[in-house]
């Protein structure tokens, strides 16, 4: 019974939105404005349990009460758990630029980002060359594509046996055979997407509830 | 039976046929409202849509199942292998439903995926690790893992052998403490399905790197090629949105998939019927 | 100086996890679990409960007081960690899926699928364009062979199911020769990120360490 509801819920706000789209009028249009302006209002709330819910584990490896306890693990689960209160506290007082908020932001949290984010090459080249290795023929393929493009993308080619036309197919390929691709997976995702909105509304894919019938 | 073959004939020839015909009038009149409200040129996307939903819904709550008509996506015997590879090397599994918020399709397809995952890793008994990015996605896979603990007849299991949380809301930070967690236990088997950008690619590799079997499942063009060359497996598009479906053993959301391709196969006769016509047409 | 040190020092200790998972870069990880939630929850304070909801109500209650409405909806989220009331928790996502999976679908049909059959469904004979002709073609094969790799149902009749066997195998090679090349780009433009960190740590940090300990001042 408890469970209807939200199914409930789900049908007849998906079958109203479906049904908007195809109308143009000015509260149509307010109706859609207002789906909008009201979902970040309604999912705010959801960083409270799940911030709480970090902090429990963490807390448990803290107290050493978690799977494994070490004192490593409770000293580091310190760090996050000062962190954290300090850039809670500090933040809500002010986070203007010169506050504590925004230096730990700017000089801590960016800097770790912005590594991570260009270590994506070493993470890349490691895959690559991996797939060069275990040679499963699907893989194969894509790294000799690859390969031709970073050569010719650099102007390596001119140094290869037949490389104006490696050049040539390589430029050809990523005109006509990448765009190709791109839209049948593009079609095939659509398809997807519909089915499983369709199985939302519907009420037959129920795993963002917890699942079961 | 003749009635069931007329009515798929004119579903999957007729239909398109129409469709293509009337599209470039529809087109035509962008802008025009039929009856103060209808936009003409939605029309066939409404035709279609209608047609989609009425299908799906026929095929799944249908009496009879359609599982064996379509080939396995991939099977499950995959992801029981990997929960196997866990219990026998006492290590934790990784699963991540993607890193984008629940009005994501990508995501939900994701955490069916997860859901199967689970209830294998429960019956093993192995540890679930699940670092989250988006703090709407974190508390649902909680339940999805309390409730499948529940049928299972094992209420304390998401406190003892599991640990789902919100590891933070920044892409890269996220993915940071995902690739540090993957080093540190050494999980056995990884499932990344959902929607990503560039962060996926770290927490592939990180787990491949470290000896675990690795399921992907993307829909994002762009991160294809990656989760191609670091999983041993990767769903792919549609793939993904599938997979979930069949891997439920669920009648009605196997049946759904059914429907999918009855859609497809619409969408075969539009191309090649109008590629056709049209080529006769531009030599007149 | 100080802040940029100790921007090169974490950006050393992060890199160190691509080598061995080690004691630094755990203390990092540690470290910005913490900020970064407690980001998360500044900013969702600020963004959307202060600028969404508080301010607005304040300001002008009698157009915003319909703003509390969904405010209150969304705080049965608050039930989530209870067994019992869990249930409540669904009543705010259920809207937030409900209607946003209503909006998609017209979306997703008009602009991935209407949309990709339009630029595909061409004429495959261009008058007096050899070379266009064939692109064309080429386009309408690839997207005709690689949209049959994912049709999953069985086909009963044997003709076309050998014809979509072979469908299916052009179909996955020309998906992963295609992937080749996004690979073989995506890794060109990867490639210019780890420079400039690499740029920051010599010339911003020990470039300036080197001016100061050569008495260049700060």
């Amino acid at each position: 019974m408890q469970r209807n509801i939200p199914l409930f819920l789900v049908f007849i706000l998906g079958i109203i939105y479906v049904l908007l789209t195809f109308i143009e009028t000015s509260w149509s249009e307010g109706a859609v404005r207002l789906a909008s302006s009201w979902a970040p209002l309604l999912s705010m709330w959801a960083i409270v349990p799940a911030t709480y819910v970090t902090l429990a584990s963490y807390g448990r490896r803290l107290t050493k009460r978690d799977r494994n306890p070490t004192t490593q693990k409770a000293i580091l689960a310190g760090v996050t758990y000062v962190a954290f209160f300090t850039m809670l506290i500090s933040g809500l007082k002010s986070n203007a630029e010169g506050s504590l908020f925004d230096w730990m932001f700017r000089n801590i949290q960016i800097p770790v980002t912005s590594t991570m984010f260009s270590l994506l090459t070493f993470y890349i080249a490691s895959a690559a060359y991996r797939a060069f290795r275990v040679s499963r023929a699907h893989t194969s393929l894509l790294m000799v594509f690859a390969v031709l493009v970073m050569v010719t993308n650099t102007g390596m080619h001119t140094y290869i046996p037949f490389g104006q036309y490696w050049n040539e197919f390589s430029t050809w390929f990523l005109m006509t055979g990448n765009v190709a691709a791109k839209r049948a997976i593009l079609i095939g995702v659509a398809v997807g997407m519909l089915a499983t909105n369709i199985r939302i509304i519907f009420g037959i894919e129920r795993s963002w509830m917890g699942g079961g019938a | 039976m003749n009635r069931s073959i007329l009515i798929n004939v004119l579903l999957v020839v007729v239909l398109p046929i129409v469709l293509l015909l009337i599209f470039p009038y529809t087109n035509q009149h962008a802008g025009d409202l039929f009856l103060g409200f209808f936009p003409v040129d939605k029309t066939v996307s409404f035709i279609a849509l209608v047609l989609l939903i009425s299908v799906i819904v026929k095929y799944a709550y249908e009496q009879k199942s359609h599982a064996s008509e379509i080939r396995e996506v991939i099977p499950r015997k995959f992801i029981r292998e990997g929960i196997g590879r866990c219990a026998e090397m006492g290590r934790p599994c990784m699963f991540v439903p993607g890193t984008s918020s629940p009005s994501d399709v990508a995501t939900i397809a994701g955490l069916a995926i997860g859901s199967v995952t689970i209830d294998e890793a429960i019956d093993l008994d192995v540890f679930i690790d699940s670092p989250q990015r988006d703090y709407m996605v974190m508390p649902i896979t909680k339940s999805l893992l309390e409730e499948r603990a529940m049928l299972k007849g094992r209420p304390d299991y998401p406190s003892t052998h599991s640990d789902v949380f919100l590891a933070s809301t920044v892409q890269f930070t996220h993915a940071q403490l995902v690739a540090g967690r993957l080093e540190r236990d050494r999980h056995g088997f990884a499932v990344f399905a959902g929607m990503f950008w560039a962060e996926m690619l770290i927490m592939l590799e990180a787990a491949t790197m470290n000896g675990a079997m690795v399921l992907s499942g993307v829909d994002s063009v762009v991160q294809m090629p990656f989760a191609v060359a670091a999983s041993d497996k990767a769903l792919l598009g549609e793939e993904l949105y599938a997979a979930g479906a069949q891997l439920s053993e669920e009648k009605r959301l196997v049946n759904s998939v059914v429907a999918q391709d009855l859609i497809k196969s619409l969408l075969f006769t539009a191309l090649i019927v109008g590629a056709l016509a049209t080529t006769i047409q531009s030599f007149f | 100086m100080l802040t940029t040190t100790i921007a090169a020092l974490l950006t050393l200790g992060a890199m160190s996890l691509v080598w061995k998972e080690n004691i630094v870069s755990r203390f990092i990880e540690h470290l910005i679990l913490g900020i970064s939630l407690g980001y998360g929850v500044v900013l969702t304070y600020r963004q959307i409960f202060l600028r969404l909801f508080w301010v607005p109500v304040t300001t002008d209650f009698a157009a915003n007081w319909i703003l509390i409405l969904p405010t209150l909806i969304g705080a049965l989220w608050l039930a989530q960690p209870f067994q019992k009331v869990r249930w409540l928790s669904l009543i705010p996502l259920a809207m937030v899926l409900g209607a946003f999976s209503g909006l998609g679908l017209e979306r997703i049909m008009s602009s991935y699928i209407i949309e990709a059959l339009e630029g595909t469904v061409k004429s495959l004979y261009v008058a007096g364009d050899l070379q266009k002709s064939f692109d064309h073609v080429v386009i309408w094969l690839g997207v005709v062979c690689i949209l049959s790799y994912f049709y999953f149902r069985r086909i009963h009749n044997p003709a076309l199911e050998k014809a979509h066997e072979y469908t299916r195998i052009v179909g996955i090679w020309w998906l992963m020769a295609s992937f080749g090349v996004s690979f073989g780009f995506t890794v060109m433009a990867r490639a210019a990120l780890l420079i400039y960190r690499i740029q920051f740590l010599t010339q911003d940090w020990i470039g300036e360490l080197i001016k100061i300990a050569s008495g260049g001042g700060m």
